[in-house]
């Protein structure tokens, strides 16, 4: 298991169709696949790697604001008060 | 000599036992009846794997989809309308902004006429989901936020009732611990024909359950699409109780990692004579109804379901608990493969 501030370990099983897929070392079972270009240039199977996550506050931010603005434009032309509807 | 005999008969009982192993998970499995649809409310729980996705077409050929499953379905799910002819939809639903729900509705606004959307109206910080309202956007779709109350009239008295969220501002903020409030605040709908009802729940769970139960909403159907894929959180007893379901239909990936459907999910559902289908077990299950009787006819009927019909011991071998792992989940479920 991985404490929030180091690396998480993992390496690369295999290359199936152009995907990686990735196994947790710590034998927990966790896997998944990635594009090989989301990893580092010359990536291949038996590499190793060490994963960081980050958390992104600001993109959060901003995709509430998006979908809130897209919200209030998708919106501004229905009534509110309408609770009966014929399709 | 003696000994060779019983040695004999030993070997004889464990080939049977193999055999009859081997022809339980291989025998050709049920081929689904043809049904009549013309005239008729159909309701199609689609495959999608993990995830949700439904589509209801009205007996004057009104469609309605609720959710699109996750967004490597999104081609299943265009390919599934198509199979049933539909060319644009009356209504398309998200219940809530989780991706296993709509991640699959781009594919399907590109490539049908939505003429309605009825969204949670939660602000949810998704990128799948800002993806999916420029979509709505850019089509120009009429876009309606759901609460409590709202009916669409879909034709020849085919209805459908929101039964939360509680709208106007009102969001369920309180959850259990790991439970969430994108869930809670799912729309949860009740289509009615005739005498013919079936619920859909997203993946609320029970605290919306309640809330539902204590509105004093219309509850009683007779088909259950069961809440947030079976887990344990949400179907109660109570409210088992007060929609008393003839039949459930759970949506569900094979072998997901989340434990869905789970043990005491399905156990509730048995102890209340319920009929259990799974998507992850029969495929896509269709529901035909007139108005008065409906039919359910499942893409395909595994031996597991049928047996489990039958007798209470097999449901050990046809799930899992949420807590077990998921290695052990697949070997437990592999079994009756």
């Amino acid at each position: 298991m991985s404490n929030s501030n180091e690396s998480i370990k993992a390496f690369v099983d295999r290359i199936e169709s152009g995907l990686a897929v990735i196994l947790l070392s710590d034998g927990s079972g966790v896997q998944f696949d990635l594009p090989l270009e989301y990893l580092p240039p010359g990536t291949e199977a038996g590499d190793h790697l060490l994963i960081t996550f980050k958390l992104d506050p600001e993109s959060r931010e901003e995709t509430l604001r998006s979908v809130a603005e897209l919200k209030r434009r998708l919106t501004k032309d229905g009534d509110p008060q309408q609770t009966e509807f014929k399709l | 000599m003696k000994g060779l005999r019983v040695l004999f008969a030993i070997a004889l009982v464990a080939a049977l036992i193999v055999v009859g192993i081997y022809w339980l998970r291989h025998r050709p499995q049920q081929i689904p009846t043809p049904f009549v649809t013309q005239g008729r409310l159909q309701v199609y729980a689609l495959d999608v794997g993990q995830g949700d996705s439904a589509l209801i077409i009205t007996p004057e050929g009104k469609s309605v989809l609720i959710d699109a499953g996750p967004p490597q379905a999104g081609d299943e799910v265009v390919a599934a309308l198509r199979k049933r002819d539909v060319r644009s939809l009356d209504l398309a639903v998200a219940t809530h902004p989780h991706a296993d729900h709509i991640g699959g509705m781009r594919p399907v606004i590109e490539n049908f006429g939505v003429k309605n959307f009825l969204d949670s109206g939660q602000v949810y910080a998704s990128k799948e989901y800002e993806r999916m309202l420029r979509a709505i956007q850019e089509k120009g779709i009429r876009f309606i936020e759901a609460k409590k109350g709202m009916k669409f009239e879909l034709d020849s008295g085919v209805k459908l009732e929101v039964l939360n969220p509680p709208g106007d501002g009102q969001w369920i903020t309180e959850v259990r611990r790991g439970g969430s409030v994108e869930n809670a605040n799912s729309i949860v709908l009740r289509l009615s024909y005739g005498n013919f009802s079936m619920l859909f729940t997203g993946d609320a769970e029970t605290e919306t359950e309640d809330l539902i139960m204590e509105s004093g909403a219309p509850l009683h159907t007779q088909i259950l699409k069961v809440g947030h894929h079976g887990s344990r959180h949400a179907t109660s007893a109570r409210f088992l109780d007060a929609v008393a379901p003839e039949a459930a239909v759970i949506s569900c990936g094979s072998d997901n990692r989340y434990g869905h459907p789970a043990r005491q999910t399905l156990d509730r559902l048995r102890k209340a004579g319920v009929k259990i289908y799974r998507t992850d077990l029969n495929g896509e299950i269709a529901i035909v109804a007139d108005g008065n009787e409906f039919e359910i006819h499942p893409a395909r009927q595994p031996i597991q379901v049928a047996l489990a019909a039958e007798s209470n011991w097999w449901s050990l071998w046809d799930s899992v608990d949420e807590s077990v792992p998921r290695a052990v989940a697949s070997v437990a479920v592999g079994v009756t493969r």
